[in-house]
Parts: structure tokens; C-alpha cells; sequence
């Protein structure tokens, strides 16, 4: 029987192709490099063979036969075999589909298979600028990414969120992962103030975004907020490169807040008071513009030397170095970083083992310039001088407020120059991050691979704050306000380790391909901090004592225990699925409620491969479905590694009682809900990738709905259940709503001009559904964000049925000129009476649509590119105006006048007004980021070396109706005491040789 | 062959890893590193200082409000500190601003509503008391738990620490029942929870309160036998303890009070353990001023105190507020208090009180009202100080001889019992019907009394015709006006509600008006009632 089979099918092969030859081969890249693994298949068959280490290959095949030649990274190929026994092959790289292979939690995935929503951005591609922090990178890049720095500081950190926000009082933001390591971003190492400036943005290969739950849930309880992976560059076959950027780049501020010029004060004082008021007494004689006296023209510089290739043919590496040195715009404020990097790929065992082992390190210095400064220049008075006239013994020679005998005023301003100055804020950081993974195809099977990630992140800071003796601040600031300055130090150490095992084993059978993964993950956090608060040198001798106050020390760690699986399955390449589950365990909860199910299901639909999709092919280069859903975790509460332990605290001086003669300190139990868990966040995603004319037009559209249920907050609870009447515990809801849309175009591609465009646009809505155990319509909200002015004034609340971080405010009342009438506010309840119950929730510092545009335009040698950014419906709240408006507060009554901004006469406020919704202003802008124009030279000595001259200048325009300095902040939409951001102008240059 | 050895070592490496996990998954019960983070398990073990200071946080609840000095770290959320959280003042506000005896200046909110019997479940400083007695319900409770032979023994505490601690588990229920008392008094029906209760999301049930009555009344029995015994004046070692005179006289003060509170007469009992304290050698200070200076502590009247001790006790409740929210500022040197805030003074009505006795001038208490520093003994201005009712200059921060104690914050002790209330207890539970005492022990205590008040002139004495329950509810005014007191003794005589008692801005009308009877008792904080779900709030509210 067999032997009769066997016989059919040898006569219909041949019967079908004619003769079967012997076909052997050389495969190449265009460099004449062999290529090896690559996939040579008998076009309708199932025959085929890989190409050995020399690139050579071995076929029996039909003389009339159609070779199709495949290799990952390089364009495919169907040769016709026309009979010929010696083929050589020249394959070309394709890199469009290297871009899509994109890194997902534990693999990598073809972008066209992927089926939840995930961006990668190709970093090698972004313009760099001044960028210290990779964060930077990414604003505007990718669709319902916002990244908003917090302010133009050295080193200043900047606030991501993916799809708004899912937590009230728990971390937004997202994890990031550098080369397989999760790394703890939520609690910043302190003295660093973007724990991400650690990186290099010269060192990073890709950033990918993961934004939905079906490709964030593989990360459990740590993905609520979207996942952000981050690969860095490796070494590469091939000769050694080295590789050099450098720039130069200068700083400027862009502008100065509105306030009085001294001889527009001087009449407004005048004015206002009277010409022979206590007011106008308090006038000085000079003409000072403080703002102009804390800023400076900044110049910084930053180097990078990298080299990579692979050592005597078997070792891939690169290893970088980098030296940044970065001044900020406010003077004194610095920053100095040392980097390097090494990357080392081996492959051993025929390749089956690959080893890939990362390191990087950090040295970095900081001085901080104290931004309180802004605040007092843009306050003090500007008729006074800045250094001391009279022969005051009191503030260092710098001007301070007096009272008339000659001692300092001790709730006076500061000086804002010697806040700069008399204020020395170093710190000083050293961190490492590295891995090392093993990844082993078994000899035996080979579609099984394990997989073997050991990871670390150790960092250790330290760093003082010292305030001069007898400076202006040791009267006016702190506790004691005695003239000596009330110095603090600092040290942190942290660690975090990982261990992370998965086994994955891939198979294609015909027309069905699955590939399943399964794993275990362990990492531990920990974090040693110390603080002490000494006395200078000359205090310490004159008092006896080393403290003024006891220091304290406190250690601490956490551990994430848990166990993943992910199956993805294909059919006919057309339909898709993936499942992942990942059951987390914290040891952040009680025992009882430590582990945590975390599942996702996503189906993706590639209609561009349907059979009636063929003749669209012309047209549409793809087309693909995407719907998913899945649930995340937050377990970064922000209430500590210990929140549901009971636990007590001893009373402080002040608080005691006695027995009889003998004096007993008190100990109290603090409220604690055991039952306290993580937040948790389900979504559904519905996507929609799309590409004309062979990928040159490309893009997606997506739709999410996001509830996070569990919402910590502290709410009353019942009298008697525990040590407090009010608790922080799981009891709210809150949902985000969004759309995404995002196109890439290449409007021209020719020999000598290229243009190619991005655009990207989201849309999200927050609210919040749910506050309290039950429903009390009394309940207002949760009110915080305290404002400069007053004492204990909030500005913010968070809302049923609102966004988070709400303003509430009184809802002002107009003239018909449109200017407010002071003092009288729209009386919601109509009860005759202005209080409490007359706020309302009004607007919101999120924007509702934010957008990015970036353009690539090059021609022959020269490149041009721009950035370009909107944000559309944020609202800020101008405390800088709010408090610097009223006539009544311009003199306070220990003797001293406070600079108004030159509003204060159009709105001409007597009284303050906090509270009021004239302050919360309309913050939507559209800013360049920035404008780079470079030319690329091909050689220098010889054909080997390539380079790049550029210049970039950054922010060079801001468009916003916002009377603010800056309508982009952090600080719950508050505008107060923002470092602004600098323009800077860059020269670089790159070589490559 | 090779792949047979292959799968064996993937095997014998995969039950490997699965025998490590296990290991791993441990690592999640963490407890915390640093030794300063106290955990139950960390702060109790088998010395008794922290049960001791668990106890003191107890007592330290009757005059702070936080745990760090100056009401930092306040034991009740939501309200403010000094003013709201304070045992002491919120007991004085929610005693002596809905009366006849005083009246407060100031516009905090909240407050007029007080002095105007006009206020609602949201009232903070109702919300403050009310959640400051819980609170102390909850340490007791904790204590309880933390205490139990069982537990004890587990820890490895000694014989001789377990006997002392059996007194600091008396004197916890002690304080329970004392908490519960005033629940009772001014809240009615509660929500209930002993230690036995179950810690957390269980919500509590309310308790009516003729069975909350009972339940205090069985605690402070059983705890009785446990409590340290009686002593007079100072003691330096108990000084400030409950004991079991502090007991009788919480039972004395219970009993006498049944009939308002549940409607049950209980005059005979009350009678009963007033005795107990009678026959303990507590005496009359001899002059009566003498109870509210700095050195009251060596006083042979005080029989439980709240302490003050001076910076070590910093608050801006207690006896701070006491001291400084009363007295004109020229008087603030004499008092050595730390401010002179000019808020509360007494309405005309206080006046006459006093004028009501034979020689009132002589009386020495009357000197306390201060007719030398206003001009209007009318209040016209209900929001000004000065020369709008009388100011009242009671406590001191001064010892009796003159001298000044180590510092101006507070060093007066407050009597929250003292023999002199025992005497008018007997002497009202006689007139009342109560049987074990008889009507020539209670006048002879009230002359007693009065010819303390009067630095032993005779004008003071009262013949048996005299002595009768309006006398005795005017007595109670001129004995005890200003110690927080005098709501529940005008409640007990009819006279806080309706319209056959009236003073200057009662119901918030100059001349005084009627209010209405749910008045009588204050209404659940409206945060408990939308919290639980088991409260019915009290009529009216």
C-alpha cells in the first residue's frame, strides 16, 4: 500500500514539475556578507532548507521551480530556478520591516501580528537637541502619550501618562522596563530628580509604548498606567564603527512675567495709598528688575562616544561613554553627568544560546537653584536694591526687609539673588542598571526556547542642602528663623533585582502558527534613606551641639512574586488571538490579599491578507482589526511598602501624661484597613491599523474605555471601627474615555528629496465615578492643591462625576466690558449667602485633545525637521496673577511693599480672591518643540567616515492665549513658582566612522 | 539518545525551579525593616512600658488632642485640632454655650449655633466630640485586647507586670464607661462596640439608651474591685490615675442623671455610692479658688483630674482654652495665661444666680465674675467681647500663694470630679425620694459647702425649709458655672428647653425665646449617619 503512495506521489511531483535537479546557492547582502539561517522554500511546497554559516545552500527542486528566499530584516525574493544548479543571491534589507519588529513584555512580535495597541518609535531616528531626559524624546510622538515636563531645570523630571491618568492619589505613572528590568520610577531616587536621565538618549535603540491592557497585562499589577519599554543600542557584525555626537547649545528664558517696573509701582503705591501713606514710605529709591537678576544665559555642552562592532568575529558589543554638562537658565542651577554603556551579544552553542549581557553606569552631580526664587523676584519690591545700602549686619550684604530697628522682619521675602546664592542644594548620584539574559533554543526541539533574564538598578545618592549663616532666608525661612541657616543632608540607597524565567515554544503548522509562552518573575525592592539636620561649623562650636534636630533613618522593601502565560495563535495569517495571564503577588498587602489575576484576551483581524482584499492591493498595503480587553493592576499606592499593617506611633514632645510624679510618653494605633489592595483598571481597546500605497501613507485609529475600580481614598468611615473616623482604603471608581488617531506620511520620496510627516491627535475624557462607601450627597470631594496665598487654601478637589484634579472654585461674575466685579460671585444654591456651598467644579489643568506634528524634510545633503505640538482644553490655575493682584495685600503691616503684576490695575481687585474662577485661565497652545536644520557629508578623509553639522533650536514658539509665562506645567495645573522653560539654540555635530 | 538526556535535564532543572518558587513566594510576607515602623507584634512584648503608654494615650485623650505638642497630629480627622478635638473644650462648648452662663464672641463656624441652640448634624464641634469620645472607646478597646491573661502570658509577662496591669484594665473600662457616659448624656442612642467586636469594615449597631445605661452601669461595677484604691491629694506615684472614688463618683453622677437619660429613677443608688465617697477622707478645699489654681493637684477635694503639666501637655484646647478664652487681656498677666482671646463671657443670667442668695457679695465664688471689667452686663453685641456681658475669671495659672508655676502654658489641673459635686448629688438624690441618705445629712453637706463658699460667714446657711430642688439647681450654678456642667443639670430640671427658663439670646432672640425639646440631646454627626447604615438619627434632626 505504502509503496503504491509512494510511487503516486514521486510521479505527481514529477508529473507536475518535470525533472528534479539539484539546486545549490550562496546567499549574500548587498556588502557580499554570506547570510546565514536564511529560509529558502520550494514555492508550493512544503520543501525547504536554511542557509549554513557560510550562506550556502543545498535543494532538490524541479528545473522549473520557484525558489522564495526569506530572512527577517531583509526584503524577500522569489527566484524562478530556470534550471540553473548554482544560484547566487543578493538580498536587499528592507528596512521598513525592520522597524516592525517591536518589542512586547517577555518577546518580540512582528508588528504585524501585534494585536494589542502598541507604538514603537525608532530613537535613532528623533532628533535630539539638549535632551537630557529620554522622556523628552517622546512628547508628541506617539498618539495619547503626554508627556509634560515639569519645568525648564536641569534634569527636571517630566510627568508620562498613557490614556490619562487611572488613579486619584495612587502613582499615574506608567513602568518603564530598560532591557528587561522594571525599573522603579514611581518614588524617585532622591537628589535625581528624572530618574530616567540615567540612560543616555544616544543609547537607546527603540521606545516602545504599550497602551492597552491586552499588551500591558503581561506586567500585572504594576500596568494600570501603560507600559513603556525601552531597548538600547547593541553591537553589530560587521567592521568596528565609531561613533561621536556632540553639540554646544545656549539658553536663553523666552520671556518675563507681567510684574511692575519700579517706576510704575512707585505711582501705582503712589496712587493708590496716598503720597504721604505708611505705603509709600516703604518705597525704596533704586529701579531693580529682579527677574532679570536671577536669570542668565546658559551654556551647556554634551559628548558621546560610542564603538561597536564584534571582537575576533564572535563577540557582538558597543560600549559608550557620555559626558553632559548642562547649566539652567536660573543661575546657579547645574548639572554634570558622566555615563557609559556596555553591550556585549554573544551567541554560542551553534546559536542556540544567546547571551546578551547590558550595564550601564552614572556619575552625576546637581546643584539645584531653589525655584522659590521665581516666586520672591517676581514679588519684591522693585524699588529696592539688591544689595544692602546700609551697613546692616543682618543678610550677608544682600537687601533684606528691616523692621525700624534694623532687626530683620522674620515673615519677610528672601532676597531672590541670595536664594540663588546663599543656598548651596549639590547632590550627588551614582547608578547602575544592568542585565543579563540567557536565551536557549533547545538542540532538541527547536521550536522550545527558555528564556533567562537576571536584572539589577542600584543607585546611591547623597547630597546636602546648606543655607548660609546670617543669610537673608535664615530669618525668614524655617522653624527657627534665629540667622542661622537650617542646613539638612541626605543619603538614599536603592536596589532593585530581578529574576525572570520564561519558556516559549513557537510553531507553524500549515496554516495555523502558535507560539506559548509561559513564566515566572521575582523582584525585590529596597530603600535605605538617612537624614540629618546639622548645624554649620560655627553654629555647632557656639552651641555645643552637631543637630539642631534628630535625624532619622528608615529602611525598607517590597517584593513582586508572580507567574505569566501567553499564548498567541494564528490562522491563515488573516486571524489572530493572544491570551495572557499573569497572577501577581505584592508583598504590599496582607496575606490574604496578596495575589491577583490579572487576564487579557485580544483578537486581531489582518483583513489586508483576505482572499477579497487582493485587489485593493494597489491601494491599501494594510489593513488590520484589533479588539481587546484585559486588567491591570496598581500597587504603587503611595502609602508605603507596609500600608495594611496596624501600626503605632509613638507621641513627640508636646504630647505626654503623667502618673504621679513621673512624666510617660504616649503611644497611638493608627487607622489601617488590612483589607487595602491594589487599584485595578480594566480596559477595551478597539483599533484599526491602516496603510495606502504600499505602507508610504500609514497610520491607526484607536478607541479605549478604561475603569479603575478600587480607587484608593480617604473617606469617613463609622464611628468605633477603627482608630480614626476617616480611613484610606479601595472604595472609589473612575473611567477614561479616548480616542486615538495617528498617520505617517511620505507625501515625497525621490532620489534627491524625501519628505516624510507624522501626525498623531488623542482624545481623552476622565471622570470620576465613584468616592465613597455610600452615597452622601452632602460629600463633596477630596479638596487639595494648596496654593501660594493665605493659609491652607485648596484649590483642587477630585469629584463625582468630574475629572480628577478638578478646579472648584466661586464662579466670578462679570461686567459688560467682561472685567470681573470684585467680590460678587454667582449664588449657585440662590440662599442669599456666598460660602462654602456656592464652589463649583470648574474646568481641568488635562487637556481634552492634545496633538503632534513632526516633519522630516531632506534634500540631497541637507535635512530640515521640526516638531511641532497642541494641546487643546487645559485650563490653569494663574496663582502668579491671583496672588499678585490685590491693592490691600501690596503693604503687609510689618513694613514692606510686595511687587503686583501690571494686570493688577485692569482688574483692580482691593481684596484677594483666591478663589475665584477669573484665575482659572485658558492654557490650550500649540508650541514648536523644535526646528533643526543639518547637513550630512559622506566623507571627511575618506569614504569611511560619515557626518552630521546641525542646527536646532529648541521651544523658539509658543502660541497660547494663556497670560502666564509658560502654559505647560506640571503642579496640578497651579501656576506658581515654574522653573519656565529656556529657548536653546544648538550647534552639533555627529561622525560615524 | 542525546535528546533523551536532554528532556531529562529539563526536567530535573524544571522541578528544581518549581522547588525554588515556592521558597520565592514566600518572600512575600514581608514585615517591616526598620524598627522605628511598630508593628503590634514589635511594640508589645514582655515589658510593660507600652502597655503603660497605651494607657496614658488614654488618659492624654481627656486633655490633648494629638500626638505631638500643640495638637500636631490630631487623634480626630476632618476638624481642627485645638479647637474641635479637644475633649475638654468640646466638653465646655457643647456644656456651657447652649445655657444660661455663658456666651461666645467669636464667629468660628459652628459656634453660634451653639450659643443659639440652633444647630444641625453638621455641626464641627459636635462632630469633634463625638468622634473624640469613639476615639477613646477604640484605645480602650485596643488595650483590652492587648491585655487579656492569655495574651499576656504569651509574651512572657511577669507575675508582678500582669498584676499592674490588671489595674491599667480597670482603669481602661473605667475610661470606656466614662466616654460612654457622656454619650449617653448628650447623644442618647449610639452605635455600640466593645472589644469583642469585630476591627474594620463591620458596621456597628446602635444601642438604645436604656441599654447603653445598663452596660456602663455593669462596667463600672465589675471594674471597680480592680482599680486602684482611694487616696487624697497628691500621690506621687498615682497621681492622675483613676480610682476607685473616681468610680463611685461616675456611678454617683450616673444615677442621678437616670431619670433624664432613660426615665428610670435611680436616686436611691446614687445615694449609695455618694456615700462611698463621703466616708473616704476627701475635704472641702478651704477656699474654693484655690481648686482651680496651678497647685490644685495638692487639693483634698479633687478626686479625679484631668493634668496639665506644661509644655509636656501642650494643647490649644484644655485647660489653655480654659485659661485664655475668657479673661479681658488686662487681666492675662494675673491668669499667666499664653493668650488673651476675649470670647466667651456670661450672660446676665449668671448674674442672677448669685443675686438670688442672702449677701451674695460675700460669696467668694461671686467674685469671680468680673462686674469690674465690663460696663453692660447686657450682651447688646452678641460678636464683641468688651462691655457686653460679664467676663468670668475662674482658672488660674497661678498657685494659691501667688507664685508663679515654671512657665505660662497651663500647669491647672481640672477637677472633673470633685467633693463638692458629691455633696449636691446626695443632697438632690434625697430631695428627689432616694432612700439611704436622709434630709439632715443634705442640708448639713450644702451649709457645708456654702460656708466654704462664704470663707465660713454665717450668712451662708440654709435652714431645712430652704433647701429644695430650685435651690439646689441654683446651687449647682454657683458651685459648678464654668466647669461643664450646666446643661446636663438644666436638662434634669426641665429648664434647657421650653419656655419656663429664659436668658439673654436663648433661641438667638436678645430677651431669650423657647426651643423646642429634641434639643435636649444633639443630633449623630450627619459623617456617622451616612457612614453607617444601622444609625437612626434622633428626633428632630
Amino acid at each position: 500500500m505504502t509503496m503504491l503512495l509512494g510511487i503516486l506521489m514521486i510521479v505527481s511531483v514529477t508529473a507536475q514539475t518535470g525533472t528534479t535537479i539539484s539546486v545549490r546557492g550562496t546567499v549574500t547582502d548587498i556588502a557580499g556578507e554570506p547570510l546565514i539561517g536564511v529560509n529558502i522554500l520550494l514555492q508550493g511546497t512544503s520543501t525547504g532548507t536554511v542557509t549554513d554559516y557560510d550562506g550556502n545552500f543545498t535543494l532538490q527542486a524541479p528545473a522549473n521551480g520557484v525558489l522564495e528566499i526569506s530572512y527577517i530584516g531583509y526584503k524577500p525574493q522569489s527566484i524562478p530556478i530556470n534550471n540553473r544548479t548554482n544560484i547566487r543571491i543578493v538580498m536587499a534589507e528592507d528596512t521598513e520591516l525592520l522597524e516592525e519588529l517591536v518589542v512586547i513584555g517577555y518577546g518580540t512580535v512582528r508588528k504585524d501580528d501585534a494585536t494589542g495597541s502598541v507604538t514603537a518609535v525608532d530613537a535613532t531616528k528623533l532628533n535630539r537637541g539638549l535632551a537630557t531626559s529620554p522622556s523628552d524624546l517622546l512628547a508628541g510622538k506617539v498618539a495619547g502619550l503626554s508627556v509634560v515636563s515639569s519645568g525648564g531645570a536641569p534634569g527636571s523630571s517630566s510627568s508620562i501618562r498613557i490614556r490619562g491618568g487611572s488613579s486619584m492619589s495612587a502613582s499615574n505613572e506608567p513602568l518603564i522596563v530598560i532591557d528587561g528590568v522594571p525599573v522603579d520610577n514611581a518614588t524617585g531616587v532622591s537628589g535625581m530628580a528624572d530618574p530616567l536621565s540615567t540612560i543616555n538618549s544616544n543609547d537607546i535603540e527603540t521606545f516602545t509604548v504599550l497602551k492597552d491592557a491586552s499588551a500591558t497585562a503581561i506586567y500585572g499589577s504594576r500596568a494600570s498606567n501603560g507600559v513603556i519599554i525601552i531597548t538600547t543600542k547593541k553591537g553589530h557584525s560587521g567592521k568596528v564603527r565609531l561613533s561621536y555626537n556632540g553639540n554646544v547649545s545656549v539658553s536663553n528664558k523666552t520671556g518675563t512675567v507681567d510684574v511692575m517696573d519700579a517706576p510704575t509701582f512707585r505711582n501705582y503705591v503712589v496712587n493708590s495709598f496716598g503720597e504721604d501713606s505708611q505705603q509709600a514710605a516703604a518705597l525704596g529709591n533704586t529701579e531693580t528688575n529682579w527677574q532679570d537678576q536671577i536669570f542668565r544665559t546658559a551654556v551647556s555642552t554634551d559628548h558621546n562616544l560610542s564603538v561597536s562592532g564584534t571582537a575576533g568575529e564572535r563577540l557582538p558589543y558597543r560600549v559608550s561613554v557620555g559626558y553632559t554638562n548642562e547649566n539652567g537658565i536660573l543661575k546657579t542651577s547645574n548639572l554634570e553627568r558622566y555615563t557609559g554603556s556596555v553591550n556585549l551579544s554573544p551567541s554560542f552553542l551553534d546559536d542556540h544560546l544567546r547571551v546578551q549581557l547590558n550595564a550601564r553606569g552614572m556619575y552625576y552631580t546637581n546643584r539645584f537653584a531653589d525655584q522659590g526664587a521665581i516666586n520672591s523676584a517676581t514679588q519684591f519690591d522693585p524699588t529696592m536694591p539688591v544689595y544692602s545700602e546700609t551697613e546692616s549686619p543682618y543678610g550677608n550684604g544682600y537687601h533684606m526687609s528691616l523692621k525700624p530697628d534694623g532687626t530683620p522682619i522674620d515673615i519677610g521675602l528672601a532676597n531672590p539673588l541670595a536664594i540663588l546664592e546663599q543656598k548651596y542644594d549639590k547632590s550627588k548620584v551614582i547608578r547602575s542598571i544592568g542585565n543579563i539574559q540567557l536565551d536557549y533554543r533547545m538542540p532538541f526541539l527547536e521550536e522550545l526556547r527558555a528564556n533567562l533574564n537576571l536584572g539589577y538598578d542600584i543607585s546611591k545618592s547623597d547630597g546636602d542642602v546648606i543655607i548660609e549663616d546670617n543669610s537673608p532666608m535664615s530669618y525668614t525661612w524655617g522653624n527657627f528663623k534665629s540667622g542661622w541657616g537650617e542646613n539638612s543632608t541626605y543619603y538614599q540607597y536603592k536596589s532593585n533585582t530581578l529574576l525572570d524565567f520564561y519558556l516559549n515554544y513557537a510553531k507553524e503548522m500549515g496554516i495555523h502558527r502558535f507560539d506559548a509562552m509561559g513564566g515566572y518573575s521575582w523582584q525585590r525592592f529596597y530603600n535605605e534613606s538617612d537624614n540629618t539636620y546639622p548645624y554649620s561649623a560655627a553654629m555647632a562650636s557656639e552651641t555645643g551641639n552637631e543637630f539642631y534636630k534628630d535625624g532619622n533613618d528608615y529602611s525598607t522593601e517590597s517584593y513582586v512574586v508572580s507567574f505569566f502565560g501567553r499564548l498567541n495563535y494564528s490562522l491563515l495569517n488573516r486571524y489572530l488571538m493572544t491570551f495572557t495571564l499573569r497572577n501577581d503577588g505584592s508583598s504590599r498587602f496582607s496575606p490574604d490579599n496578596q495575589w491577583g489575576l490579572f487576564p487579557s484576551a485580544a483578537f486581531a483581524w489582518k483583513i489586508i491578507n483576505e482572499p477579497f482584499m487582493e485587489d485593493a492591493g494597489n491601494v491599501m498595503s494594510d489593513l488590520k482589526l484589533r479588539l481587546g480587553y484585559g486588567v491591570t493592576g496598581q500597587q504603587n499606592l503611595g502609602s508605603g511598602d507596609y500600608p495594611w499593617m496596624g501600626r503605632y506611633s509613638y507621641s513627640q514632645a508636646g504630647a505626654n501624661y503623667f502618673f504621679g510624679d513621673k512624666m510617660i510618653s504616649l503611644i497611638r494605633p493608627l487607622a489601617y484597613d488590612e483589607n487595602l489592595k491594589w487599584e485595578e483598571t480594566a480596559t477595551y481597546n478597539a483599533g484599526l491599523d491602516y496603510g495606502f500605497l504600499n505602507n508610504r501613507i500609514s497610520g491607526a485609529f484607536d478607541i479605549y474605555y478604561r475603569k479603575t475600580t478600587d480607587l484608593l481614598n480617604t473617606v469617613g468611615i463609622a464611628a468605633g471601627t477603627n482608630f480614626s473616623n476617616q480611613l484610606l482604603t479601595n472604595v472609589g471608581e473612575l473611567v477614561n474615555k479616548g480616542a486615538e488617531f495617528s498617520i505617517t506620511g511620505r507625501p515625497i520620496v525621490s532620489k534627491d528629496l524625501n519628505w516624510s510627516l507624522n501626525y498623531n491627535i488623542s482624545y481623552n475624557r476622565n471622570e470620576i465615578t465613584k468616592l465613597t462607601i455610600t452615597d452622601d450627597p452632602n460629600y463633596v470631594g477630596v479638596r487639595f492643591g494648596g496654593i501660594d496665598g493665605g493659609t491652607g487654601n485648596n484649590i483642587a478637589i477630585h469629584s463625582i462625576g468630574y475629572p480628577a484634579g478638578s478646579f472648584y472654585v466661586y464662579e466670578q461674575v462679570y461686567n459688560d466690558e467682561g472685567n470681573p466685579i470684585e467680590g460678587v460671585f454667582v449664588d449657585q444654591n440662590a440662599d442669599g449667602v456666598i460660602n462654602e456651598k456656592d464652589l463649583i467644579v470648574y474646568k481641568n489643568a488635562a487637556p481634552d485633545f492634545f496633538m503632534g506634528l513632526s516633519s522630516q524634510l531632506s534634500y540631497k545633503n541637507w535635512d530640515f525637521n521640526f516638531s511641532l505640538r497642541g494641546n487643546i482644553g487645559n485650563y490653569a490655575y494663574n496663582n502668579i496673577q491671583s496672588n499678585r493682584e490685590s491693592k490691600n495685600t501690596t503693604f503687609d503691616p510689618s513694613g514692606w511693599l510686595k511687587n503686583r503684576v501690571n494686570s493688577a490695575t485692569v482688574t483692580n481687585f482691593d481684596a484677594v480672591h483666591y478663589q475665584s474662577s477669573y484665575y482659572i485661565q485658558d492654557a490650550s497652545f500649540l508650541k514648536m518643540d523644535n526646528i533643526s536644520l543639518g547637513y550630512n557629508f559622506n566623507q571627511l578623509l575618506n569614504e569611511q567616515q560619515s557626518g552630521r553639522v546641525y542646527l536646532t533650536v529648541e521651544n523658539p514658539l509658543v502660541i497660547s492665549k494663556y497670560d502666564g509665562l509658560d502654559p505647560e506645567f506640571t503642579n496640578n495645573g497651579i501656576d506658581n513658582n515654574i522653573y519656565p522653560h529656556p529657548r536653546v539654540f544648538i550647534l552639533g555635530f555627529s561622525l560615524n566612522f | 539518545m542525546k535528546t533523551a538526556k536532554y528532556k531529562i535535564l529539563l526536567i530535573v532543572a524544571i522541578s528544581f525551579m518549581i522547588a525554588g518558587l515556592s521558597s520565592c513566594t514566600d518572600d512575600l510576607n514581608t514585615i517591616p525593616l526598620d524598627e522605628e515602623e511598630l508593628v503590634s507584634e514589635v511594640v508589645f512584648g514582655s515589658e510593660i512600658a507600652p502597655y503603660q503608654e497605651l494607657l496614658a494615650k488614654i488618659y492624654a485623650g481627656l486633655a490633648i488632642s494629638g500626638n505631638s505638642g500643640g495638637d500636631g497630629d490630631p487623634d480626630v480627622a476632618g476638624v481642627d485640632g485645638g479647637s474641635q478635638a479637644s475633649f475638654l473644650r468640646g466638653l465646655w462648648n457643647l456644656q456651657q454655650l447652649p445655657t444660661d452662663e455663658a456666651h461666645c464672641a467669636w464667629n468660628d463656624v459652628g459656634i453660634p449655633d451653639l450659643n443659639y441652640n440652633t444647630w444641625t448634624s453638621n455641626n464641627v464641634f459636635i462632630k469633634g466630640f463625638y468622634y473624640r469620645l469613639y476615639y477613646q472607646i477604640n484605645l480602650v478597646n485596643a488595650l483590652l485586647k492587648e491585655t487579656t491573661e492569655e495574651v499576656l502570658n504569651s509574651r512572657g509577662v511577669s507575675a508582678n507586670d500582669q498584676a499592674e496591669i490588671v489595674h491599667f484594665r480597670a482603669e481602661a473600662r473605667f475610661h470606656r464607661a466614662l466616654a460612654y457616659y457622656y454619650l449617653l448624656d448628650m447623644f442618647r442612642n449610639v452605635p455600640f462596640v466593645n472589644e469583642e467586636s469585630p476591627f474594620g469594615s463591620t458596621l456597628p449597631p446602635q444601642i438604645l439608651a436604656a441599654d447603653l445605661f445598663d452596660y456602663i452601669e455593669k462596667e463600672l461595677i465589675e471594674c471597680e474591685a480592680d482599680m486602684l484604691d482611694p487616696f487624697v491629694g497628691y500621690n506621687t506615684t498615682h497621681y492622675g490615675r483613676a480610682h476607685k472614688a473616681a468610680n463611685w463618683s461616675l456611678l454617683s453622677r450616673l444615677y442621678l442623671n437616670a431619670e433624664a437619660n432613660i426615665g428610670v429613677k435611680k436616686y436611691t443608688e446614687s445615694i449609695t455610692y455618694s456615700k462611698k465617697v463621703l466616708a473616704e477622707n476627701y475635704q472641702l478645699d478651704p477656699v474654693y479658688a484655690n481648686l482651680f489654681k496651678a497647685d490644685n493637684h495638692n487639693s483634698g477635694e479633687m478626686i479625679f483630674p484631668i493634668r496639665y503639666e506644661g509644655e509636656d501637655t501642650q494643647t490649644w484646647g484644655g485647660m489653655t482654652f480654659l485659661l485664655s478664652a475668657m479673661e479681658p487681656s488686662e487681666l492675662q498677666e494675673e491668669v499667666n495665661a499664653v493668650g488673651a482671646w476675649q470670647g466667651n463671657r456670661a450672660t446676665s443670667a449668671l448674674l442672677k444666680t448669685f443675686e438670688r442668695e442672702y449677701k451674695h457679695e460675700t460669696d467668694s465664688r461671686f467674685s469671680m465674675l468680673r462686674l469690674d471689667y465690663t460696663e453692660n452686663i447686657e450682651i447688646e453685641d452678641p460678636s464683641v467681647f468688651t462691655n457686653n456681658g460679664i467676663p468670668v475669671v475662674k482658672y488660674y495659672n497661678r498657685n494659691s500663694d501667688g507664685t508663679l508655676p515654671p512657665s505660662n502654658i497651663a500647669y491647672t489641673d481640672f477637677p472633673l470630679f470633685r467633693l463638692g459635686e458629691i455633696y449636691l448629688n446626695y443632697a438632690e438624690a434625697v430631695l428627689r425620694g432616694g432612700t439611704g441618705g436622709d434630709a439632715t445629712t443634705a442640708l448639713q453637706l450644702v451649709n457645708n459647702l456654702r460656708k466654704r463658699a462664704y470663707n465660713g460667714d454665717n450668712a451662708a446657711t440654709l435652714t431645712a425649709g430652704e433647701l429644695n430642688l430650685d435651690y439646689i439647681l441654683n446651687e449647682r450654678g454657683r458651685e459648678f458655672f464654668y466647669e461643664g456642667q450646666r446643661r446636663t443639670d438644666l436638662i434634669r430640671f426641665g429648664k434647657l428647653s421650653g419656655s419656663t427658663y429664659l436668658w439673654p439670646w436663648k433661641g438667638g432672640v436678645p430677651q431669650g425665646r423657647s426651643v423646642e425639646n429634641y434639643l435636649n440631646v444633639f443630633p449623630i454627626p450627619a459623617d456617622d449617619i451616612g457612614a453607617n447604615e444601622n444609625l437612626v438619627q434622633n428626633t428632630g434632626y
